[in-house]
């Protein structure tokens, strides 16, 4: 079938097309725009819009915290922060220290006043196991204090 | 006089036993405090120098109620 040829027209020596609007349009070409208008409407709607609005790239948002100078005032408390914490770091290990020197002393008493013990009798009781065990006493309290301050500032 | 001296001989004999204790924790101590890492101070540590703080009173106070009567 001759698409191009009007059923009425007879044989006229030219074709004219059954869906033109004027002259020679060809319907495929009609066709071809018609899908092209389909596919830029459904493209068109596909397109994600930001919440609050399309995105606006001419101004920069400057006001963030990142771009912001740094706070004098702050930056003096983290100094202030940082200088107390070496303090305090400090003051724990020298306590560490003298934990072990009271320990070890602390070794050395409870020797000596064992064999203080050891040889007293009922005859010859000793003055200086009552001294030793005073020191004991003070030295062992010291050392439970100290590690309490120190398991503290852990 | 004569019960004093059986509670003399019990008293010291009581403060030797109390005084083998005390070394044996103030070694403890020695020990636990060597292996203790910088950073950690374990609660074991401070529960011996707490008996050995209360067991050196004791012995102290033994000592002197001994050579007080004597």
């Amino acid at each position: 079938m001759n698409l191009f040829k009007s059923p009425d027209l007879g044989n006229r020596g030219f074709a004219r097309p059954m869906f033109g609007v004027r002259g020679m349009v060809p319907w495929a070409r009609a066709c071809a725009c018609l899908a092209v208008t389909v596919v830029l409407a459904g493209n068109a709607q596909n397109t994600p819009t930001p919440p609050g609005g399309p995105l606006r790239m001419d101004k920069a948002d400057l006001s963030g915290p990142a771009n912001q100078a740094p706070d004098p005032n702050a930056q003096m408390q983290m100094h202030d922060q940082q200088a107390k914490q070496k303090d305090l770091s400090a003051a724990n290990e020298e306590r560490k220290r003298q934990i072990a020197e009271d320990s070890a002393n602390l070794l050395k008493l409870a020797t000596e006043l064992k064999a203080e013990v050891d040889k007293t009798s009922k005859d010859t009781l000793s003055l200086n196991v009552i001294r030793k065990a005073g020191a004991i006493e003070r030295l062992a309290h010291d050392v439970k204090e100290k590690m309490k301050l120190s398991a503290g500032a852990n | 006089m004569g019960n004093r001296l059986p509670d003399s001989l019990e008293q010291i004999r009581q403060i030797g036993e109390d005084s083998a204790v005390l070394l044996k924790l103030a070694t403890d101590l020695k020990a636990e405090l060597d292996k203790t890492d910088k950073d950690t101070l374990s609660p074991k540590a401070i529960h011996e120098a707490e008996l050995i703080e209360r067991l050196s009173h004791n012995v102290q106070e033994k000592m002197k109620l001994t050579v007080g009567p004597s």
